[in-house]
């Protein structure tokens, strides 16, 4: 099922520092990567990672290079700061915080009115 | 006959078009759309299909550069805009102002008063002084919003400051 717009917009950011996390990567890897995890739920415009990317990059979260892919074009590599780590440790405590609110909610019955 | 190299360039070529995309995010878009177009040739689709496909994807030039100027730091005017807010904050408390002259005013004609009548008593400096204090408090307790408003220009004055350093 597909994700609701706010959510995909909400978690961009983590799902952003959790990739770069593992290591350097780039725009359509990045998508790539993501698409796989949420077995295509997760549908982005692909054009809209990139602005993304360079606002975490001016709030010093992630930083980037051009670098020569294997196919010899140029192509822009990010990779986390250390500051960006923080803001992943900060950003993955809130969403488990969601989520385990979530679940004691759900194990109620339910009431419909 | 399809030719990608021209489509690529006339897509590049749209997308420049577009104030806010400079020519490193084309680059960066570019290969993202060679990647993609890559992908679906190994898949099995045409050249011709495939950029359709990845133009498609990428999103229309117009969405791509509202979000690529939402993202560009625009310092002046984004001072210029806290600086206008600052300057409203202080028009708000000078609405208020009216009343705290007219206060003040007669604050001083007592004080003259007082100076008149009291010439050359030993009490008139105290006088002066009991009189100064209830200047004063008369000030902060018919101006409760005056300190608020103070307080909001500290606070904007703070994040002007702290928001410049990081920039």
């Amino acid at each position: 099922m597909p994700l609701p717009k706010d959510f995909v917009a909400a978690s961009a950011t983590p799902l952003i520092l959790s990739i770069l996390s593992h290591g350097e990567s780039y725009g359509y890897d990045i998508i790539q990567r993501v698409r796989k995890l949420s077995d295509g739920d997760l549908e982005w415009a692909d054009g809209m990672l990139y602005p993304i990317l360079h606002r975490l990059e001016k709030r010093g979260l992630v930083r980037s290079h051009w670098g020569k892919a294997p196919s010899g074009r140029r192509r822009k590599y990010y990779g986390l700061c250390q500051s960006g780590l923080a803001e992943l440790t900060v950003q993955r405590e809130s969403w488990q915080q969601m989520n385990d609110m979530l679940q004691r909610l759900s194990g109620g019955n339910v009431c419909l009115t | 006959m399809f030719d990608l190299e021209q489509g690529l360039a006339q897509w590049r070529h749209n997308l420049m078009g577009c104030r806010s995309v400079k020519r490193v995010h084309a680059d960066e878009l570019e290969d993202h759309l060679r990647c993609e177009i890559e992908a679906l040739v190994g898949q099995g689709f045409s050249e011709e299909r495939a950029f359709a496909l990845a133009t498609e994807t990428m999103g229309d030039p117009d969405t791509l550069a509202a979000a690529y100027a939402q993202s560009r730091r625009r310092p002046f005017r984004t001072t210029l805009n806290r600086i206008h807010r600052m300057e409203k904050n202080i028009m708000k408390a000078t609405r208020s102002s009216a009343l705290m002259i007219g206060t003040s005013l007669i604050w001083a004609a007592i004080m003259i008063a007082c100076s008149l009548v009291m010439r050359g008593a030993e009490q008139a400096s105290d006088i002066h002084f009991i009189l100064l204090s209830g200047w004063f408090a008369t000030f902060f307790l018919l101006q409760p919003s005056g300190t608020a408003t103070m307080k909001a220009e500290w606070a904007c004055l703070k994040r002007l400051v702290s928001s410049n350093r990081r920039s």
